[in-house]
């Protein structure tokens, strides 16, 4: 009686895990070369959690300390961004090169166009805000990083490509 | 009563009908268009919220443009000079201040309403030709800094009170820049 109990208990909590690491999101990151072809497929749960063991070593740079200096002014524009209407923001055309910032739905979104390469970033407000909220702390870690990916509607956060390679990172 | 009731149906609709205009001129966008015809065409097209280009301009820190006021580099002539000038056109009223008629140039400068006119138009061989229209309390307010210095952010900030509409327009055969505001 006691291990069925236990059983059903253990049963419980792993469908309970399953469902929060399933509904936090997987991170699908795609490189795809003409040599390799890599698949990674990280539940951002589990990402979020490992990570926190994985300190950046570029926050202790000085640079990345002047970069915090426009952190309430970054605030302010994601505060701003959010009530804003779809728009394009920045637009250069040249004859090889065309590149974009504008806003679509709750994200911002940046495409770059030229002869070399096509790179297209869409950068969710909401991760926005928690990804400088992450980068606020003394001592960054890749878990903060990876957390600010929870809960974020499916989609390509990043897709670049360059003549045969391309890297894709997705929120599934 | 039922009369009663249209009519406060009537005033709530239009009201709002009213709100997103009346919330839109709340923060005005400022559009850039910079179009420049060389060797490689260039099309720069920049709209943004008045009120996120304040929040840019806070944290630029620059040689010459600091807090939103941009320390003027030029010896042609001063900001002082430019207060003290522009005082005196200010009480003038509706005039033309400036006419130059040359062969080759013209010049206008003068106060059309509440408006600073400069209107630069060069021979039909260059085709250049060049139009400002500010308000002019966005004129007083660009020249409220201190010392050496123009008020960007006070502009800006005039900006938002006034209307919409082209601030300057410049069109020669390399380079086309817009800048307005609705």
């Amino acid at each position: 009686m006691t291990l069925k109990n236990f059983c059903i208990g253990f049963l419980i909590v792993t469908l309970l895990v399953i469902g929060y690491v399933v509904e936090a999101g997987i991170a699908v990151v795609h490189v795809k070369t003409p040599d390799t072809h890599i698949w990674v497929p990280v539940p951002v749960a589990l990402g979020h959690l490992a990570g926190k063991f994985i300190d950046l070593p570029f926050s202790q740079e000085p640079e990345f300390e002047k970069v915090l200096e426009y952190r309430e002014a970054v605030v302010e524009i994601l505060r701003q961004l959010q009530d804003l209407p779809d728009s394009n923001l920045i637009e250069v055309s040249k004859t090889k090169e065309h590149v974009r910032i504008f806003k679509r739905g709750d994200s911002l979104c940046v495409d770059v166009d030229n002869a070399n390469e096509k790179v297209k970033v869409r950068l969710p407000l909401h991760t926005a805000e928690r990804l400088l909220e992450a980068m606020s702390h003394r001592h960054v870690n890749v878990g903060d990083l990876v957390a600010c990916l929870e809960w974020q509607p499916a989609g390509d956060i990043v897709h670049v490509k360059n003549g045969n390679e391309e890297v894709r990172v997705s929120i599934w | 009563m039922r009369k009663l009731a249209c009519i406060v149906s009537l005033g709530l609709l239009l009201f709002n009908l009213g709100s997103p205009a009346q919330a839109q001129n709340k923060n005005p966008w400022l559009h850039l268009e910079v179009q420049e015809n060389n060797a490689d065409p260039t099309l720069v097209k920049v709209n943004l919220p008045i009120s996120m280009v304040d929040v840019a301009l806070n944290v630029v820190k620059d040689e010459n443009l600091k807090s939103g006021r941009l320390k003027l580099d030029t010896h042609d002539i001063s900001v002082a000079d430019m207060k003290q000038l522009w005082s005196e056109l200010r009480k003038a009223g509706n005039a033309e201040f400036v006419t130059v008629e040359k062969k080759t140039e013209s010049v206008r400068i003068a106060r059309q309403g509440n408006f600073l006119l400069v209107k630069v138009t060069e021979s039909k061989t260059k085709g250049s030709k060049v139009d400002i229209k500010v308000p002019l309390e966005v004129v007083d307010a660009l020249l409220s800094g201190p010392g050496e210095e123009l008020n960007i952010k006070a502009a800006l900030a005039a900006m938002q009170q006034k209307g919409t509409g082209d601030i300057l327009v410049v069109n020669d055969h390399q380079t086309q820049v817009r800048l307005w505001i609705d």
